[in-house]
């Protein structure tokens, strides 16, 4: 079997960073932030808008970490493709040997 | 605005992490640009925008934009407030940002613990010092919202007690009742007046919409327990949006009418239409309740005819439930002679429910017994059970003078109609319809001879009455007569001699001097559109040849029509050599003619 090309290996380190920074991302406490902004803490037309704004960074946080991690899969198919090309043209000159 | 202390500080201390988390947040793969936007776009918002706000309230910075209040209980629309306040100890302070900005369409700007709290404070506040108007204009768009959303409403129901209930509900319906009684006196209100009433509608429009929706979501709920100490007025302007089904309408309406009459109500002796009005007119629009509430109070119609402020209501809820759309026979030997007896009672006595007298009761009587007048007649006494001199003798107490008689004549396609409806739920319709329509305008004559027709326009309706019936009647003949009067060589020939007297029997100075003429010239005509529209029928089918002989019809130059017109009759069968279908003819005629020629013996007979 062919060696990891140099190019796969930083497509994978990438991909392993990006998905790092997802989880990251899932982990943080502004998820959650929404769940201590409701009724049972405060309540008003000012309160109801910072639920609203929080309940809204809650999408938006988890839409950018899925996007991360849907960029780290096609970094994982770049890599695994230029894995197979690497391979088959190191068989190809083999063979002309 | 309203705040838990400590759980504000939580909030404050939790976000201020995050913001922290947020900023560390970095990568520069530019695979994650878009990402890290969205990123820091949202560390600025809750950094710059929430973070100052909550560290300023945490602060208990006292500026113009944190005002300390103090809420109470005292009104509704800061309800919510109030409550946390009041039963939680949260502070309460004025709200940087105007209500206007946080409304939501899309959520409406009703929350749970506003349904909580409006639903608690309803039930435990001094609920006459919370319904101002700019409450009741609250109150009205809250509830839609809360009714809109299923779980606000079950927080609002929970914490809405059934004292809560009453209590909005009773001074609810007695605003409602001065307003309706002033608009009643001077024919308008203001627009503030206005206004309150429509929200007052409202308001009693959704709860009964949120009692029926409970209902479908928690079958065992029965909103009906919630009536029970509800004032009468109160209670039926719930019912109104209850959609009750016949029988449990007819049942709580007999609950509280029964009430209402015990007396002492806010609506009682009010302008405008009180507790009785409101739910005989649910009735009225409800199929099949008129005649179950009807049924029930068949022994004591008071019941009904005394409790509403409109005395015409009770008469159409009677005359809707009594029509032979909604009445069966049997049901109208029950029905139709009591309430004949009520009204001839009622009549003789001039006294109802709280001194109130309605001078056309005569009126509805007549109205009352229209549709079943064939069954007054001696022919009909068995469709009762009573003697014949039963159900003459309340006729009688019913056609009491000349407008009560001239009613009844002006009645004639009610009557036309319960004739009709008789022969046709009949299982042997054409041996009954000849007979039937023989009693009929039998009875009209008596009526009439008893009246003493003075006037042209009194023997026109007479006509009119008879001849309706007749008209009416004439798809019920035997062979299935379909054809209207006057289609057929037999009925044209009548047609012609009608026109001929421009159908009116005979002119108004003529008939004031000879009534009995008119009368006679009445029955006549119909045993004569009877027998030709029969005669065509059999011709049509066949039973008899298209060449034979025309029966006759009435000679209106004869000074005695009827008996005219019988040997005239007899002459014809003689020479028409008609077979088996004389003998049906000559039955048909001599049924027709027989109530009439026994009256006018009688009368005859009396006079000498």
């Amino acid at each position: 079997m062919a060696a990891p090309s140099t190019v796969a290996e930083q497509l994978r380190l990438r991909a392993r960073a990006l998905r790092v920074v997802a989880q990251v991302i899932d982990d943080c406490g502004a998820i959650t932030l929404y769940r201590r902004a409701g009724s049972d803490t405060w309540i008003g037309p000012t309160p109801q808008r910072c639920l609203d704004d929080l309940v809204a960074a809650r999408t938006q946080l988890q839409r950018s970490a899925a996007d991360l991690r849907g960029a780290a899969h096609r970094l994982d198919v770049r890599a695994e493709q230029t894995d197979i090309a690497a391979a088959r043209l190191l068989t190809s000159q083999m063979g002309r040997l | 605005m309203g705040y838990d202390r400590l759980l504000l500080r939580s909030l404050r201390d939790v976000m201020h992490r995050s913001v922290g988390e947020l900023e560390r947040i970095r990568s520069s793969d530019p695979e994650a640009a878009a990402a890290m936007r969205s990123v820091r776009s949202i560390h600025d918002q809750i950094g710059a925008r929430w973070l100052p706000l909550l560290d300023s309230m945490v602060a208990c910075v006292a500026t113009d934009a944190y005002r300390p209040l103090h809420i109470g209980l005292a009104d509704l629309t800061v309800s919510r407030f109030g409550v946390i306040q009041s039963l939680y100890g949260w502070a309460v302070v004025t709200d940087p940002l105007p209500a206007s900005t946080t409304a939501d369409p899309a959520r409406g700007v009703a929350t749970l613990d506003q349904a909580q709290a409006l639903g608690w404070l309803l039930s435990h506040g001094d609920i006459d010092a919370l319904v101002s108007d700019d409450e009741i204009a609250w109150l009205d768009s809250t509830l839609v919202e809360i009714a809109r959303r299923p779980m606000l409403a079950d927080a609002f129901l929970t914490n809405l007690t059934t004292n809560g209930w009453t209590h909005l509900c009773n001074r609810l319906g007695d605003d409602r009742i001065t307003l309706v009684a002033e608009r009643t006196i001077t024919g308008h209100l203001g627009d503030p007046e206005q206004r309150r009433l429509a929200g007052i509608d409202g308001i009693v429009a959704t709860l009964g919409a949120m009692l029926v929706d409970d209902h479908q979501r928690h079958p065992h709920a029965n909103p009906l327990t919630l009536l029970s100490d509800m004032t009468p007025y109160a209670a039926a302007s719930l019912v109104q949006h209850l959609h009750l089904e016949s029988e449990a309408l007819a049942s709580i309406s007999t609950t509280l009418i029964t009430r209402y009459r015990e007396g002492g109500w806010s609506d009682v002796q009010r302008p405008g239409p009180g507790t009785a009005d409101i739910l005989i007119q649910i009735m009225l629009d409800t199929p099949g309740a008129s005649k179950a509430f009807v049924m029930a109070h068949v022994s004591d119609p008071a019941m009904l005819l005394d409790a509403p402020h409109e005395a015409k209501l009770a008469e159409q809820l009677l005359l809707s439930a009594t029509s032979h759309a909604n009445m069966t026979l049997a049901e109208s030997a029950v029905a139709i002679p009591a309430l004949t007896r009520f009204i001839r009672d009622r009549y003789n006595s001039g006294v109802g429910f709280y001194g109130q007298f309605d001078p056309d009761v005569t009126t509805f009587g007549v109205d009352l017994i229209a549709p079943w007048l064939l069954q007054f007649t001696a022919a009909h006494a068995a469709d009762w059970n009573l003697g014949s001199g039963e159900t003459a003798r309340l006729l009688a107490s019913i056609i009491v003078d000349d407008a009560a008689f001239a009613r009844l004549m002006s009645r004639r396609d009610d009557v036309a109609a319960g004739v009709s409806t008789r022969l046709a739920t009949s299982s042997d319709a054409a041996r009954h319809s000849v007979a039937d329509l023989a009693a009929l305008v039998g009875l009209v004559d008596t009526l009439a001879r008893k009246r003493g027709i003075t006037n042209a326009s009194e023997a026109m309706q007479l006509w009119d009455t008879a001849f309706a019936a007749v008209s009416t009647s004439t798809s019920f003949l035997p062979g299935g007569i379909v054809a209207t009067v006057g289609t057929g060589v037999a009925l044209h020939t009548l047609r012609v001699v009608l026109d001929d007297r421009g159908v009116t029997p005979l002119d108004g100075p003529i008939v004031a001097h000879d009534t009995l003429h008119q009368l006679d010239w009445l029955t006549a005509v119909a045993a004569a559109t009877v027998v030709c529209a029969t005669f065509d029928q059999m011709v049509a089918n066949g039973r008899i040849s298209a060449d034979a002989l025309a029966p006759p019809v009435p000679d209106a130059q004869s000074a005695t029509p009827g008996a005219a017109y019988s040997a005239a009759f007899a002459r014809w069968l003689d020479n028409a050599h008609l077979g088996d279908q004389a003998v049906l003819l000559d039955d048909i005629k001599q049924t027709m003619m027989s109530a009439h020629e026994a009256e006018r013996n009688a009368t005859e007979l009396s006079t000498r």
